[in-house]
């Protein structure tokens, strides 16, 4: 240990005598690995200090990091497994806060709106599938309480666009831009498969059997909306911000 | 695409190079911040909450930071064996599990 | 009062006996488990003997494995606008 303290102070002082790494550098090297934000008044003066007096070590100096601590927001402690709040539930949402639009995007909204056929990545499931209207998709699993002919609405879209135009969501688009119906078609099921499991020292195979099914829907309609109709549902034009959503042009 | 190499041709021939690549080496800087990171949070926590540890005293007195370290440190560690007495870190066992930051003075 | 949240990143296959009995201490079994230990000198200690391993976040509250799962658990990203009852019903009063 004393050793090891010993080396700490010499190598601490060949790169100090090193040319290269002057005293003055020493706060830039700090901004280098920490965000400029995140650094308080304290942290500042604890690295003018150490910059002051080279000679202690720039690691005896501990550097806080952003660990602030985090309270975690729920509203409803779940109280058994089978809890889950509604946001993660298939239900209709409902909204507290009217729809905020940028004023750009109101500006370009009608260039997107104008030219149809619209495409959609939804995301089921966190997975996503590139729709458009009169579209036939399998889901890789079977959809849990719905029946043939209903009318499914896919409210979570990563990016929303027609041949020229795209609008990015970051990472998701306000469900209230647009509307995508599906109406569920049926139930697929795959040929049956079965796998032998074989134990060794065994004559006896076991067969295990399965056939998956799967939900067959079609797209209705894919819709953006316009601004007109946005405005009329109560939507509130604010000014841009620096993280608004754009719609991009293919170049 | 069957590409001859001269371990494909003779049979047993492994080799393990003598330095890391780059990728390798970004991934070893990544790996001693991320120690650094876990050592900075547990130390802040602790200072929230008005205790201490020996270990993380120890670890700031004796390791030195990843933006410290001399390359040097970061991708060799000393061996005796060896001419130029350094060797790759990749040598060490369990090398990506470790750490390894210091080495005897002078070398 | 605040709680290590503790994660375990990389597995402790091949090191010695001693850092698979701290993860067993802490409650870490597998890869990507997460445990939350109040902050204390003791857990402290112990996130230092396997620092390598694991990534740790100080945070305000206890949350049980069932909300950790919760957290990771996607949005389905669909809801039912109208069953075919509903819309059975709707045709046949017009």
């Amino acid at each position: 240990m004393f050793s090891r303290s010993v080396l700490r102070s010499l190598t601490s002082d060949l790169r100090l005598s090193a040319p290269s790494i002057s005293t003055i550098s020493l706060p830039q090297r700090a901004c280098l690995h920490q965000t400029a934000s995140l650094r308080n008044a304290q942290q500042q003066s604890q690295t003018q200090s150490s910059s002051l007096n080279p000679e202690t070590p720039l690691s005896a100096t501990p550097r806080a990091q952003e660990s602030i601590p985090e309270t975690s927001i729920h509203n409803i402690i779940p109280q058994t497994r089978d809890d889950i709040p509604l946001a993660k539930q298939p239900v209709a949402p409902t909204f507290t806060s009217p729809l905020e639009v940028t004023k750009s995007l109101m500006a370009q909204l009608p260039h997107l709106v104008g030219q149809t056929p619209h495409y959609v990545t939804a995301e089921i499931h966190a997975r996503p599938f590139l729709l458009t209207a009169g579209d036939h998709i399998r889901l890789p699993f079977l959809m849990p309480k719905v029946k043939t002919g209903d009318i499914l609405r896919f409210n979570r879209a990563s990016a929303l666009g027609s041949r020229d135009f795209t609008l990015k969501g970051s990472p998701h688009i306000d469900e209230r831009l647009f509307e995508c119906r599906v109406r569920v078609i049926g139930v697929e099921s795959e040929p049956l498969r079965i796998k032998e499991k074989t134990k060794r020292r065994q004559r006896h195979t076991k067969q295990a059997r399965s056939k998956h099914r799967y939900t067959t829907m079609r797209v209705m309609d894919v819709r953006v909306k316009s601004p007109e109709e946005l405005l009329k549902e109560g939507a509130v034009v604010i000014e841009d911000a620096a993280d608004s959503p754009q719609i991009e042009a293919r170049s | 695409m069957f590409k001859p190499t001269q371990s494909l041709f003779g049979g047993l021939l492994w080799k393990t190079p003598w330095r890391l690549s780059s990728p390798q080496k970004a991934r070893q800087r990544k790996r001693l911040r991320a120690v650094d990171r876990v050592v900075d949070t547990v130390s802040a926590a602790l200072a929230r909450n008005g205790q201490n540890t020996k270990a993380v005293e120890r670890w700031y007195k004796e390791m030195p930071r990843e933006e410290e370290m001399l390359p040097k440190d970061k991708y060799t560690l000393f061996d005796k064996k060896e001419k130029s007495y350094r060797k790759g870190i990749h040598k060490l066992p369990k090398w990506t599990r470790v750490s390894q930051r210091v080495n005897p003075p002078g070398f | 009062m605040s709680y290590f949240r503790i994660t375990l990143l990389r597995s402790a296959i091949g090191l010695p006996r001693r850092t698979t009995d701290v993860l067993k201490a802490l409650g870490l079994k597998k890869r990507m488990a997460t445990v939350f230990h109040p902050v204390s000198s003791s857990a402290a200690g112990q996130i230092m003997k396997v620092k390598e391993l694991v990534e740790v976040k100080e945070v305000e509250n206890y949350m049980s494995q069932h909300e950790v799962w919760l957290e990771r658990k996607p949005d389905p990203g669909y809801y039912v606008e109208k069953t075919v009852a509903q819309e059975r019903g709707e045709s046949l009063q017009q």
